[in-house]
């Protein structure tokens, strides 16, 4: 994959909330977050999803980048603003993953709309690994055992 | 010969006829979701459900494009985009195939942006024939794509850049909704850009020095400059909405002074012919007449075409002009082998 050179670089902070327990991670560059979604991946499964929320910029996609890398994904992983949804297959599963299922629910006003376009199927299908942007939008497809990322620049979580 | 050009690869469900006759071409309509009357049909259907409900409008879009000719040709997009919305028009033309015994053209999108400029287009630098020549290159730059393409001939491409993350269409959106601005963000930025300084903010222009040669684009580090750009104002105390037609002129200018620059370098390198451009940004007007200015400083022997606006933004008249193309060759797909292609690149 191929990244971007950035001229100047805010610090972040990813929280992530899960089973109940919150960890805060601060991110003071952009290497900082690539470790981070490659050490996150470790611990994922088929069937997991991942509802990544924090404002323009903060880092949402970007981390999406670096987690499809570490899923062994060679294309590059570009916005799905606009396409809402693309399906990225794995070069190989890693712990039972075979596809990335990349959502962006930032145009969409409601559930509804993410179910029209069938992205329901991929929601804790067995084989996929779901990454959601935007996730307040579509609140009512998030399943209860959802990881909850925030992302935010500087410490204001 | 009559090609029926099915589009639906995102928002749009889209059809459009086109007659080509002694090699001229006649477009007979042109049509989309938002001009059939089909929300009145479901009353209580959410408007913005229904623009993606292709399965609601997908029928009716193509009864009106077609009126009682039955066409020669079916052309559709099949990727890229959103797979379930690319389904329908797939599905649907691959059963109509079968049941008027017509062959399938599987068109990609961005090779239907490119096509628009077939519809005659403005033209500078004009040659004595005001046809397209090859090789060709090509920037699209709408909301969902930004990519240049090198096209050698009909059917012939070769992409030789992309953006790494949001497209030049998004950034602007995204932007305006930075802002405090409305939607679509291309305009209301342009507008406000008219009145504005576009040196008074520092905003950077990626993948952009001598030293990258790359043909590639980021903007998503353009829209995290404008973001703290306005924190750091307002931390300051010194936001204030007057600042706006600066913002958005600063912002501006560094998304068109990479488009432009990588098209005009590529241009040269390539030693093309002719440029063409595709996709909704086309309507930017800093876009248009700084690309003329730069490619005829440049590259002054070169064509630079600007499609109409009303095929710039998605639509099937640009799908129905693609398959004309590849119909000439007879390259059909057969029913049975059509199918999406989400990620299909160029």
């Amino acid at each position: 994959m191929k990244k971007a050179n950035y001229t100047s670089e805010t610090v972040r902070t990813i929280t992530v909330k899960d089973a109940g327990m919150t960890e805060r991670y601060v991110m003071k560059s952009i290497d900082d977050t690539n470790r981070f979604a490659k050490k996150l991946v470790k611990e994922l499964q088929g069937g997991d999803v991942l509802a990544l929320s924090g404002n323009l910029g903060s880092g949402k996609t970007t981390f999406s980048q670096f987690l499809a890398k570490a899923l062994g994904i060679k294309d590059q992983i570009t916005s799905p603003t606009f396409v809402l949804m693309k399906i990225y297959v794995l070069p190989s599963p890693i712990n039972s993953i075979t596809q990335l299922c990349h959502i962006d629910a930032y145009r969409m006003g409601s559930s509804v709309e993410l179910e029209t376009i069938g992205g329901h199927e991929y929601i804790e299908a067995p084989d996929t690994l779901t990454v959601i942007e935007w996730p307040e939008r579509v609140q009512g497809l998030i399943p209860q055992n959802a990881i909850w990322i925030s992302f935010a620049l500087d410490d204001t979580v | 010969m009559n090609i029926l050009g099915i589009e639906s690869s995102c928002d749009e469900t889209a059809a459009a006829l086109l007659e080509v006759k002694g090699g001229k071409f006649f477009l007979h309509s042109n049509n989309d979701a938002s001009q059939v009357a089909i929300h009145a049909r479901y009353g209580g259907v959410v408007p913005e459900v229904a623009a993606r409900n292709h399965i609601l409008s997908v029928i009716p879009v193509i009864q009106k494009a077609l009126g009682r000719i039955k066409p020669d040709v079916i052309a559709v997009t099949s990727g890229p985009g959103l797979v379930t919305s690319l389904s329908v028009g797939v599905q649907t033309a691959r059963t109509l195939s079968v049941l008027w015994g017509v062959p399938l053209v599987a068109v990609n999108h961005l090779e239907g942006h490119l096509y628009a400029n077939w519809f005659s287009t403005t033209t500078y630098n004009l040659q004595p024939t005001t046809s397209i020549q090859f090789p060709a290159l090509v920037l699209i730059v709408s909301g969902g794509h930004t990519e240049l393409v090198l096209m050698k001939d009909h059917g012939k491409y070769k992409k030789i850049g992309q953006t790494l993350d949001d497209a030049a269409g998004e950034a602007f959106d995204k932007v305006a909704k930075m802002l405090g601005l409305e939607y679509p963000g291309g305009p209301v930025i342009s507008r406000l850009a008219e009145n504005g300084n576009p040196k008074r903010f520092d905003v950077p222009r990626a993948l952009f020095n001598d030293r990258e040669r790359t043909y590639d684009f980021s903007f998503s580090g353009v829209k995290t400059s404008v973001l703290y750009c306005v924190r750091d104002l307002k931390n300051a105390k010194k936001y204030s909405k007057r600042l706006l037609p600066d913002l958005c002129a600063s912002f501006q200018q560094a998304v068109v002074d990479v488009l432009v620059a990588k098209t005009a370098r590529a241009a040269k390198e390539h030693k093309v012919k002719s440029v063409l451009l595709g996709g909704g940004v086309v309507a930017n007007l800093l876009l248009r007449s700084q690309m003329k200015t730069v490619l005829e400083h440049d590259v002054p022997d070169v064509n630079f075409h600007i499609p109409q606006l009303k095929f710039c933004t998605d639509n099937a008249a640009m799908i129905a002009m693609a398959g004309y193309f590849h119909a000439k060759k007879k390259e059909y797909t057969p029913w049975q082998k059509l199918d999406v292609r989400g990620g299909w690149e160029l």
